[in-house]
């Protein structure tokens, strides 16, 4: 198993023990920390199957997710089929800007599909697609069946004012509950650890979620 | 059950005794000198009372069957009378007599050929001497009333015809002490009635003397005479050791108020009014919800939920339990976790299978095993017939490390399997030492402290004239916790990686570290401190938590008590004493200076995820599980879940599934805590600007602010890893 390595800063004391290697193991500050880790299905199935009595009792499950787990498809297919052996529910949850078969061959009980805008230029100048592939993706999952789960991440001063357009196109495509999700800054700290420029936007309130859950009804 | 909707006019009253709480508390905490770090119990501080014990001659200590129980008699009869005017009870106790007054074993009946050992060893709590910890039966006074329980004593007295009257001498005036203070009650109900001018508080006061009137003829008829009967026994049994068991509280109530509602002489809401008037009296602890002892009915009534919304609507500290099992309808747990959701108030939970498991494993009948409730902090006991003294036993199993560690420097040519068998041996020595207490304990406690309230309470202690410790009741578990299991096990683990298998210490340079307090050597420190902790799956530290929880459940288990032949069962229950036992302990190799705490119960230490063993309360769940000692003692597992996380990540259902899944594992207990780490950290800067946030310290609840700032940061720190 290789680590993936994220730095916090705070914690480096400027020991020099990762000069050559930025191995965690020889950070005793904490200051390097694993982030993520290779394994194979069966090593992350070991590591899963403990927790599964709490997915039995909560009637949930897995919930593969990422940055975009489907670019790890052939590894999604093989974890999934296991899980469903053992009788675990899954769930991936995806920007779904990948190829279809991609989607497919995955194959979860459940999608948990984000949508972000609809305005092609808006989608691009907020994650790097005009979006026309994932509205498409989504068209076909519907159309063969596929249980899915739409989301909207809400974010004000970015899709905030499309939501309600969203919403319309959703609900002619037969969706009429997508879960409108708050914007929240969580993922700082992890951004900061990465290296990485965390964007920052206004968190909504609950008043302002309120009102545009009111659309739903 | 539908919450019941209760009347403004209701809330007001429970208000009332809630804002009462709060300037009281403020008087106790003045009192106290700021904090009170345990239960926060109900009694009133009354300056101005003043009462003069007679101490045995020659002694400093008040001790003996006769001369406790004639001084407890008499402190009840003086004690000062309490009817706060929107409650539905009267009665109210005054402090721990024993606090007030020096109680407990003689100078000649100490056990000063185990002083040594103890001191060695760290042992602070020892359980010689220990009180108050079983659950009585309150069936028996329900059924027979005052009056009826002083004619038992004095029937069996003449029955038995004792070669010493003190046992029964002992009990009886204690007895009649209760009854006077009933007296004194009435005579002040009376007379508040009298003097009122308010008409609703006349005629309540006037409920009140006639409630009180006949209860001193004889048994409990109604549900408020039967609240006000468990309040008096509240009162009376806080005060002499801090007893504070009422058992299966919806069964115990369950007939009076299905009579009184169908009769019309109560509605769901006065029960509620009358629940927390005798919530407001005091926290003792009670359990809602479990199980029949055949198994085939589910003791949930509408009863359980109106004493969970008494509890709600009060909002102040309570010690209620609901009892999870595998195929309950969950309802019950449900509307408890609402009530933490909202405000802190709530329940702890036990849980069926471990506890029951257990104690089947000792012997004794799954039938008898599903009637044992959690009613003390940590702790489970079958109420009347029970004597199972648990969390009054603490070993702190880093002093036999700290030995250990020395040991194998000084033999030369270190390693593991060395430092492992020193350990078990010092381990053996403080249980042995610990099983000679119980020896001790049985036959002293009796001549000294008899348990003279709650024997009242017992089958057998009246009929046979014997102490409930020594033969009064048919069941005795004496229990030690093994305390500082994540302490223990990381630096096992630390010394193992970094030493043995990565060579980055050596054996001299570690131990110099940590005998040193690691005075220049932070970053050995550190290396010792960063490895995967006891917590994360598959790691080192885990294995050695589980070595060691077997080795110490093995060593209380195998043998019983050496003199005696008595029972010993282990647990691993800190309390909240992780500072008291970590203030006298040197350095140890996971990282931890001299006197910092050790590790809580059997939980992982505070920030043992990391990385991409990001903390989740699964996490935690599943090592507190796997290292359960297994006899039927409670290890609780200590959650404090931000609310937000909670929302965002399938609400009240995904804390129903946790606990149901814990449960399944073998869990024993789950104490909850739902609150934003910003609310908590704001509340810790300025805890008086907080004065109703109520928290879940270990087993017991409190107002957070009440806390000293060594318990709140207790609770910090949980949040904040």
């Amino acid at each position: 198993m290789e680590p993936e390595v994220g730095f916090i800063e705070e914690k480096c004391i400027r020991c020099g023990n990762c000069a050559e290697v930025r191995d965690p193991s020889r950070c005793y500050t904490g200051a390097l920390v694993e982030v993520a880790r290779t394994f194979t299905p069966q090593e992350l199935w070991a590591l899963l199957k403990a927790d599964q009595p709490y997915y039995q009792n909560s009637k949930g499950g897995v919930t593969f997710s990422g940055g975009e787990c489907l670019l790890h498809v052939d590894f999604l297919e093989e974890i999934i089929a296991i899980c469903r052996e053992n009788g675990v529910h899954t769930a991936v949850d995806t920007a779904g800007h990948v190829p279809y078969k991609w989607l497919r061959q995955a194959n979860p009980d459940l999608f948990l599909y984000d949508i972000k805008a609809i305005d092609p230029v808006l989608h691009k100048r907020l994650t790097g697609v005009n979006g026309e592939l994932i509205w498409e993706n989504l068209g076909r999952l519907l159309q063969d069946g596929c249980q899915v789960q739409v989301r909207i991440p809400c974010v004000p001063g970015a899709n905030w004012e499309e939501i309600p357009e969203m919403i319309t196109r959703l609900r002619a495509l037969g969706i009429t509950n997508p879960d409108l999700l708050a914007y929240h800054s969580l993922g700082a700290d992890k951004s900061k650890w990465y290296g990485k420029e965390f964007v920052s936007f206004t968190q909504p309130t609950k008043e302002e979620m309120g009102e545009l859950k009111k659309l739903l009804s | 059950m539908d919450r019941v909707t209760i009347s403004n006019e209701i809330v007001s009253r429970i208000k009332a005794l809630r804002e009462t709480k709060f300037i009281e508390n403020k008087r106790k905490l003045a009192q106290k000198g700021g904090s009170y770090n345990i239960d926060d119990h109900g009694y009133i501080y009354f300056a101005d009372f003043h009462f003069e014990p007679e101490f045995p001659e020659g002694s400093d200590v008040l001790y003996g069957e006769k001369c406790v129980g004639e001084n407890l008699g008499r402190f009840f009869k003086e004690m000062p009378v309490y009817i706060h005017p929107q409650s539905a009870l009267a009665g109210a106790w005054a402090g721990f007599f024993q606090e007030m007054y020096p109680t407990g074993i003689c100078e000649a009946d100490q056990p000063v050929h185990l002083f040594d050992l103890h001191k060695k060893y760290g042992l602070q709590q020892t359980g010689i001497g220990g009180m108050n910890h079983l659950s009585p039966d309150m069936e028996i006074g329900l059924s027979l009333g005052f009056q009826g329980m002083l004619n038992k004593i004095r029937y069996y007295k003449h029955k038995n015809q004792p070669a010493s009257a003190d046992f029964y001498a002992g009990h009886e005036a204690v007895m009649v002490g209760i009854i006077d203070y009933t007296k004194n009650h009435l005579a002040e109900a009376q007379r508040c009635a009298d003097e009122s001018e308010d008409e609703w508080e006349k005629e309540n006061y006037a409920e009140i003397a006639s409630v009180l009137e006949n209860l001193l003829q004889g048994p409990p008829r109604t549900f408020r005479e039967a609240c006000q009967f468990l309040a008096i026994f509240q009162s009376a049994d806080r005060t002499y050791f801090g007893g504070g068991a009422l058992g299966q509280l919806d069964e115990l109530l369950r007939l009076y108020y299905e009579q009184d509602t169908a009769t019309g002489v109560i509605t769901d809401e006065d029960a509620v009014w009358m629940l927390a008037s005798l919530f407001y009296n005091d926290t003792h602890y009670s359990q809602i919800g479990g199980q029949s002892p055949d198994g085939t009915r589910e003791l949930t009534s509408p009863l359980s939920y109106l004493i969970l919304e008494a509890s709600h609507v009060l909002a102040i500290p309570s010690n209620l339990n609901v009892r999870v099992f595998e195929g309950s309808d969950n309802k019950l747990l449900h509307r408890a976790l609402e009530h933490i959701m909202a405000c802190g108030t709530g329940a702890a939970f036990s849980l069926s299978k471990g506890i029951e498991e257990g104690f089947v494993k000792q012997g004794h009948p799954i039938e008898l095993a599903r009637m044992r409730a959690k009613v003390g902090c940590n702790w489970v006991a079958l109420p009347g017939i029970e004597y199972p003294l648990q969390d009054v036993t603490r070993l702190n199993m880093a002093w036999p490390l700290h030995y250990a560690l020395e040991d194998v420097m000084v033999d030369g040519n270190p390693d593991m399997t060395k430092l492992w068998e020193r350990f078990a041996h010092h381990l053996a020595i403080a249980v042995k030492c610990l099983k000679d207490g119980y020896d001790w304990h049985y036959e002293v406690v009796s001549r000294n402290t008899p348990e003279l309230v709650l024997n009242l309470f017992c089958h057998g202690p009246i009929e046979r004239g014997l102490n409930s410790a020594q033969g009064g009741v048919d069941i005795l578990n004496l229990n030690i916790d093994g305390i500082a299991l994540a302490t223990v096990a990381d630096s096992f683990a630390a010394i193992e990686q970094r030493v043995m298998i990565e060579e980055k210490l050596t054996w001299a340079e570690m131990h110099h570290a940590v005998k040193n307090n690691y005075a220049d050597a932070e970053e050995i420190r550190l290396m010792l401190k960063s490895i995967p902790r006891y917590g994360n799956p598959d790691s080192l530290a885990l294995d050695w938590a589980i070595k060691i929880r077997d080795e110490f459940v093995n060593l209380c288990i195998a043998t019983p008590t050496p003199k005696h032949q008595l029972k010993v069962i282990p647990g691993m229950f800190s309390h909240g004493d992780v500072y008291m036992y970590g203030e006298v302990l040197p350095a140890t190799p996971n990282g931890r200076f001299d006197g910092e705490e050790i590790a809580h119960s059997n939980d992982p230490d505070p920030g043992f995820a990391n990385g991409i063993m990001s903390f989740s309360p699964t996490l935690k769940a599943n090592a507190v599980a796997l290292t359960q000692p297994g006899w039927g003692n409670s290890a609780p597992l200590h959650l404090d879940i931000d609310t937000n996380m909670v929302e965002g990540a399938g609400g009240i259902e995904a804390l129903v599934a946790l606990i149901q899944t814990h449960n399944q594992m073998g869990g024993t207990l789950i104490n909850l805590n739902c609150v934003t780490p910003d609310q908590i950290l704001k509340a810790h800067e300025n805890p008086e600007a907080y004065p109703d946030l109520v928290v879940r310290v270990t087993g017991y609840s409190a107002f957070f602010h009440s806390l000293s700032r060594e318990y709140r940061q207790q609770l910090v720190d949980r949040y904040l890893s």
